[in-house]
């Protein structure tokens, strides 16, 4: 049945994963802990600003990239600009 | 999550124009294809228009994994919507995400040719893998971890060829780093490839007229 994954697939994909999933954590064993803009100014070895988040921000850990500020304004214009198109062409 | 994390002036001018001219004409081309087509389906717009909106969120939250990560959706997008279409969407959201401080406006055309790779790859690796894996969640995931690992190595390949401003490294000491995070980049593939295939079963469950090469 279309959609349904078999028992072969399920077991060659978790194999994928497996092999992947320890590639990437011998990368990051070697690499260390780091953000993600330190993790590239690590990698071309670059001293940047600003590069480390600072502790305990976010929620649980999550946190916005970027300006939040800004952020939520672009969202909020896209909302507005997403209903008025709505309205105006009766999709 | 392929994504060139470089401040405006690491390449040079000349870097900057070249990658932009060539995603310039990459959407040139996406261009040319969507308009030759006969009549574009109205579901694939609505549906480019929400993967664009579920991939901006989603590339501006930083996940607490491997350090900070964030994912970026450009293999479901390619599945769904395909390598045209898609191209239109990964451009709409590297500009949005430049506007906000998220990447360089410089970086663009860079990021684009990183992102219509992943779209490409994962659109071609979801259709040529239906005989093999009939089933959509083991195909949807392999179709993203090929996608995101073959954006990494355009994201390598980038980078090495443009140099870095101010970078004091090698070039084999730069590949050594920029192997490690491409790496560990792959860790965060995983997740994106299990969100893919789950996103992509749900869907051909509950709307397959969605994705028409999978109705049955």
């Amino acid at each position: 049945m279309i959609g349904i994954s078999t028992g072969k697939e399920w077991v060659i994909f978790a194999v994928i994963i497996a092999i992947v999933g320890i590639a990437a954590l011998a990368a990051f064993q070697i690499s260390g802990q780091m953000g993600i803009e330190e993790r590239f100014q690590n990698a071309l070895g670059i001293s940047g600003e600003g590069g480390e988040e600072p502790e305990g921000s976010g929620f649980l850990g999550f946190s916005i990239e970027g300006q939040p500020l800004l952020y939520a304004g672009i969202v909020c214009g896209l909302l507005i600009l997403c209903y008025g198109a709505y309205r105006h062409f009766s999709i | 999550m392929a994504h060139i994390h470089l401040e405006d002036g690491a390449f040079t001018l000349f870097w900057v124009v070249v990658w932009w001219a060539i995603a310039l004409m990459l959407i040139c081309a996406a261009l040319i294809r969507v308009r030759s087509a006969k009549k574009t389906d109205n579901r694939k717009i609505t549906l480019a228009a929400f993967c664009t909106a579920a991939a901006f969120a989603i590339f501006q939250v930083s996940i607490p994994l491997f350090g900070g990560v964030h994912l970026n959706l450009t293999p479901l997008i390619g599945i769904l919507v395909g390598p045209a279409i898609g191209s239109f969407v990964v451009l709409i959201i590297n500009i949005l995400s430049a506007a906000i401080g998220h990447g360089g406006w410089g970086m663009i055309g860079a990021n684009l040719l990183v992102n219509v790779i992943e779209v490409v790859v994962a659109y071609t690796v979801f259709r040529a893998l239906k005989k093999i894996f009939p089933g959509a969640f083991a195909r949807g995931g392999i179709a993203a971890l090929a996608s995101l690992f073959c954006g990494n190595l355009a994201m390598i390949a980038i980078i090495l060829v443009s140099g870095v401003q101010g970078v004091t490294q090698t070039p084999s000491q730069v590949l050594a780093g920029l192997s490690l995070l491409a790496g560990v980049n792959m860790g965060v593939a995983i997740i994106e490839a299990v969100i893919t295939g789950m996103i992509i079963t749900y869907i051909i469950r509950v709307r397959p007229d969605l994705l028409e090469r999978e109705r049955p």
